[in-house]
């Protein structure tokens, strides 16, 4: 199991609980925790690695328990946090090959890897420039860069693809699905691009207010989700009944279809407006 | 590149240093070493002069001290130089001088300095004579006997040019390191090597190892101007207290402890602002998410980066107010510990090194900016030595030079 938390609660002040009696077991080898700002994804992330210490409950990372053995669990997970800050002193290739020797590699090895990590995510050409220079995007690769070197046995990556252009958003994914793959990594995403999770990640938890409100896999996801609105191009005729107006403009309808005969009747002028793990997603979040 | 400029660095401080050190004969006295203070006290000092040397004579002291100065053919150009901070009287010349009350100024003109071949330092301290201006109190005695100091250096004009090599060397090497810094070498004799797990362990020992060569020099850097730091301010604690304290003449003289005063606000306040400007606690997150034990953490902290950034930049400051002194104003410090020396020496490397990190790892902007403020700093100093009424302005002033150079320093991250 990679991570598993019983009855954590967690509050930044008496007004701000964040989590109450907070339950969860993480595991699959690429998984994706969702939640609208503010859900308490990040909070639950810091309380995995020690970064803050719950008020109630037991968090276990890979079968050490957090407040018996930070340095243990920190040993085992590489982090990127979004938006991330990097010490001032950090210059690209030095500071990778810092992290992998902290990490137990010796220093030929982070070395090697380090160069690898550069040449795999296009950062070759920066490797002596500070990080502080970077722009966001660089940034962000290099960030996944001292998440991975070492191969930590567990990965988090907060908003992995954020500030990412199409192609590095894939160059991304395609090398965290690599590295899931070949080496047995077990990825945790934190996102809000809903479509990248579909597509990598083989299960997701939706969590909301403190709580897990759902929680299954991808595939289990496609097979009984459908999808419930739709954007009408072409709508010259008359709308059939069960078709419910969310939105519309000159050039679009926003319409929301359930039932499954007017989805037949429609088929071949509806497009599908969202992912279904977005429809999932609005359908347990909406009106809490 | 960086080994080259390395050992170019190292030697041109190795051969400054010698260059300082060992032509240079001296000594330190102390009278009173047995803490009597009732019994009269003789020591006598000889040097042997030869051609070209030079001859510094450092003295402070309340009371009088006889200087013996025995004079021999001339025998070669010779430079003196004679920094009196006390009355001190010269009450006996020998060969075929009469035997007069010179104040020391008036003896070395006299004679002329480049007569001098031996010297002889007869110091005598005579109990009757501190009594009888009735000042008998044991503590007023203890003061007495702790502000006697005498230093005499008889050095040699080789140093001369042994310095100007040892200049050279040092700044190629700067040179050299400023121009790899200035254009990063991108490549890299690393091999790629496919990932694999490492095997996690306690590296404390490595991780520390690996920060201290990132940070190597900066860091080396930083330790060495900590020591000139505390050198430098054990003197300027002494120097601020005499000026707020001790009896001054009616008529304001600007001397080195004006000037010294001075550049110990301007630090204070640069100081203050670096360390609140450059704090950015946010990467300090990055850290808490690595396996560091708390030691190690310490160890390698920004706090440390900080730290060090920030003794830099005073140094960097530091090194202008001694080139000015020096160079500038033509002012040799008059400390009299032979020690002080070293102080100043870490901190003109240790400014120095700064200088050519700012020169080659900032945009182009810094070096505009490095310049201003030099500038900046070098007519405030001058200001002050023209008129000495505009001390307090010259305070403001350096607070608004601080506060730019914190936005600047903030902008540029040194």
């Amino acid at each position: 199991m990679l991570i598993i938390a019983k009855n954590v609660s967690f509050t930044y002040s008496a007004d701000a609980e964040v989590f109450s009696d907070f339950s969860v077991e993480l595991s699959g080898k690429f998984h994706g925790l969702i939640g609208v700002n503010g859900a308490g994804k990040s909070t639950f992330v810091k309380l995995c690695l020690g970064m803050i210490r719950a008020d109630r409950g037991f968090i276990e990372v890979n079968g050490i328990d957090i407040l018996q053995d930070r340095i243990g669990v920190l040993r085992q997970v590489g982090v990127l946090f979004e938006n991330p800050q990097f010490p001032s002193w950090a210059k690209v290739k030095d500071y990778l090959v810092w992290v992998g020797v902290i990490r137990g590699l010796d220093r030929d090895k982070s070395r090697g890897q380090a160069e690898y990590l550069l040449d795999r995510l296009g950062l070759v050409d920066r490797r002596r420039e500070a990080v502080k220079n970077l722009s966001a995007g660089l940034r962000q690769r290099f960030g996944l860069a001292q998440a991975i070197i070492g191969v930590p046995k567990v990965v988090i990556l907060d908003e992995p693809t954020a500030n990412l252009d199409v192609q590095s958003r894939h160059l991304v994914l395609e090398f965290l699905k690599e590295l899931s793959d070949t080496y047995n990594v077990q990825i945790i995403i934190l996102s809000h691009i809903l479509d990248d999770l579909e597509r990598f990640c083989d299960r997701v938890h939706i969590l909301h207010k403190g709580v897990i409100k759902w929680a299954d896999s991808i595939s289990n996801l496609v097979r009984s989700g459908k999808h419930r609105t739709f954007v009408l191009r072409d709508f010259s005729s008359e709308l059939p009944d069960g078709v419910e107006i969310l939105r519309e403009s000159d050039y679009e309808k926003v319409v929301r279809v359930e039932d499954p005969k007017v989805l037949e009747d429609l088929k071949g002028v509806l497009i599908p407006y969202r992912s279904l793990l977005e429809e999932k997603f609005i359908e347990v979040t909406e009106g809490m | 590149m960086r080994l080259v400029s390395v050992i170019l660095l190292f030697t041109g401080i190795f051969i400054f240093t010698a260059g300082l050190q060992v032509p240079v004969k001296g000594d330190h006295i102390t009278l009173f070493p047995d803490g009597g203070i009732s019994e009269k006290y003789e020591k006598i000092l000889t040097f042997d002069l030869y051609p070209g040397q030079d001859m510094e004579i450092t003295i402070r002291s309340n009371f009088t001290i006889t200087l013996n100065l025995t004079i021999q053919p001339r025998v070669g150009e010779r430079k003196l130089m004679v920094t009196i901070l006390n009355d001190v009287v010269v009450q006996n010349i020998s060969q075929g001088f009469p035997t007069e009350l010179y104040s020391f100024e008036e003896f070395v003109k006299k004679i002329g300095a480049d007569q001098l071949t031996r010297l002889t330092v007869n110091i005598t301290y005579d109990p009757s004579s501190v009594f009888s201006e009735d000042i008998g109190d044991a503590s007023v005695l203890f003061e007495i006997e702790r502000q006697v100091e005498v230093f005499i250096s008889v050095g040699d004009r080789s140093i001369d040019w042994i310095m100007y090599v040892s200049v050279v060397i040092v700044l190629s090497a700067l040179v050299i390191e400023g121009t790899s810094r200035l254009i990063p070498n991108q490549k890299s004799n690393d091999s790629p090597q496919k990932l694999e797990p490492a095997s996690p362990s306690d590296n404390t020992a490595n991780v520390i190892q690996l920060f201290l060569r990132v940070e190597n020099l900066d860091l080396v850097f930083g330790l060495i101007s900590l020591l000139g730091l505390l050198l430098i301010y054990n003197e300027l604690s002494l120097n601020l207290y005499d000026y707020v304290f001790s009896s001054q003449s009616p008529t304001l003289k600007i001397t080195e402890k004006d000037i010294l005063s001075q550049l110990a606000l301007n630090m204070m306040v640069i100081t203050g602002f670096l360390v609140y400007g450059h704090m950015d606690v946010r990467s300090l997150r990055s850290y808490l998410t690595l396996p560091i034990r708390r030691t190690t953490y310490l160890l390698t902290s920004e706090v440390m980066v900080l730290f060090r950034t920030g003794l830099q930049i005073l140094f960097y400051m530091g090194i202008l107010s001694w080139f000015t002194f020096s160079v500038v104003y033509g002012v040799r410090p008059s400390f009299l510990f032979p020690w002080e020396i070293w102080g100043y020496l870490a901190l003109t490397v240790s400014s120095l090194y700064l200088l050519t990190v700012m020169l080659g790892s900032v945009q182009g902007g810094s070096l505009a900016f490095a310049v201003i403020i030099s500038l900046l700093y070098i007519l405030q100093i001058m200001q002050i030595l023209m008129n000495p009424a505009a001390l307090g302005g010259s305070v403001i002033g350096s607070v608004g030079l601080s506060i730019l150079s914190v936005l600047e320093f903030r902008r540029f991250e040194l």
